[in-house]
């Protein structure tokens, strides 16, 4: 459902550009927003609905084939929405609080967005970058 | 200043970028006996070359042949200093022997009369300039990483733009300044902006977000000494030439230098 809030215990999926790699490692230019940027793009893991990790990695790569110019070293963050939620809020100066909602879209039903990354301060990109469990090839 | 933190400091203002060719022209070559000269109405043949000067300064140049040695004088009050300098690439030079002198005047006053070509640079020029003057331990690491993002970039974007110049300028420009920085991390940022870090763990992060119009935002991650386990966090915005002196007594030279 549009606007709902992801609870804590799930996980979303960060698609990274190859610009944000450095040999392998995602770096905080991942989690980082345009100016007109409303939210951080992300995939609610658990709303694709796959048993395991390797089929929701293999719906992932399919969805952005189909969206996105993947670069050849992309990768794909996984985060879980709580440590995110709370290492942000706890380590930031400012005690951001992030909300992260599903924001479907009919070709992609697992959209959702990381709401309150401040644009014009990378502390919290920085917090995010911390706390990666995973990470992907973006294609296959 | 001594002679050799005069050359450094010369050597480290003409990588800076900023074009003044063909401009303040003069004709004081006599004194060069080795080197064939040619007339002032020559100087059209240097547009392309990279200077920049932060005070009153006169600078000779001269290319010796057609290849890539250059003579540069460098003239202050103090007196003369005479130096060979690799910097210059054929693609920058037209062809042809040539030399010129030019005098750059105080404040910016040039800027103000000719546009810099530095507005014209492109990304591959600021590469090759980082690939020959920028610290030898990481010179040819740093371009191949930056020729990398470049393409990158081109591929990600529909528009096939890459990497903000001015950003990249700006980035290289505080490397110039800040010889004793060991190579960063690099990424791009959503703006194609140049965003470096220096890390050790995850309690020792110095990051710096170069804009385009050379304002800078940083982040410091470092350990709270007087309380182990803790780690203090703050983040603030400067400008390219003065976040060295904000930062640097949050200790981060402790894991940014070599």
């Amino acid at each position: 459902m549009k606007g709902q809030a992801i609870p804590d215990s799930d996980h979303v999926a960060r698609y990274c550009r190859a610009s944000t790699i450095e040999d392998g490692e995602i770096l905080p230019t991942a989690f980082m927003l345009r100016e007109a940027d409303e939210y951080l793009s992300v995939n609610w893991l658990e709303e694709l609905r796959r048993s395991d990790r390797a089929s929701q990695i293999r719906d992932l790569q399919e969805l952005y084939a189909r969206k996105l110019r993947v670069g050849a070293k992309a990768r794909i963050a996984i985060l879980n929405i709580g440590i995110v939620r709370s290492k942000v809020e706890r380590d930031s100066p400012d005690r951001w609080v992030l909300r992260v909602l599903h924001e479907p879209e009919p070709d992609d039903p697992s959209h959702s967005g990381i709401y309150d990354i401040p644009y014009d301060d990378e502390i919290v990109a920085e917090l995010i970058a911390q706390v990666v469990l995973e990470n992907h090839p973006a294609r296959e | 200043m001594t002679e050799e933190a005069r050359e450094q400091s010369f050597a480290r203002y003409l990588a800076a970028r900023n074009a003044v060719a063909a401009y303040g022209l003069s004709e004081k070559f006599g004194d060069e006996q080795n080197l064939e000269t040619a007339p002032t109405s020559t100087a059209s043949r240097v547009a392309n070359v990279i200077l920049i000067s932060p005070s009153s300064e006169c600078i000779r140049l001269v290319q010796v042949a057609a290849g890539k040695t250059y003579i540069l004088t460098y003239l202050r009050a103090s007196g003369r200093v005479d130096k060979t300098f690799d910097i210059l690439s054929d693609a920058l030079v037209t062809s042809g022997a040539l030399s010129t002198q030019f005098t750059i005047g105080q404040g910016g006053s040039m800027a103000t009369q000719q546009p810099s070509i530095a507005d014209e640079q492109s990304v591959e020029q600021v590469i090759w300039h980082v690939r020959t003057t920028l610290p030898l331990t990481y010179r040819v690491r740093l371009a191949s990483r930056l020729s990398e993002l470049q393409k990158a970039v081109q591929e990600e974007e529909s528009d096939g733009r890459g990497i903000s110049v001015r950003s990249l300028q700006h980035f290289v420009e505080f490397l110039e300044a800040n010889p004793s920085l060991r190579c960063p991390a690099i990424s791009v940022t959503p703006d194609r902006n140049i965003y470096a870090s220096w890390k050790s763990g995850s309690d020792r992060v110095f990051s710096i977000h170069f804009l385009p119009d050379g304002e800078i935002r940083f982040v410091i991650f470092r350990p709270n000494y007087k309380h182990p386990g803790q780690t203090i966090r703050l983040s603030g915005t400067a400008t390219v030439d003065v976040v060295m002196s904000i930062t640097a007594p949050q200790g981060v030279l402790n894991w940014a230098s070599e």
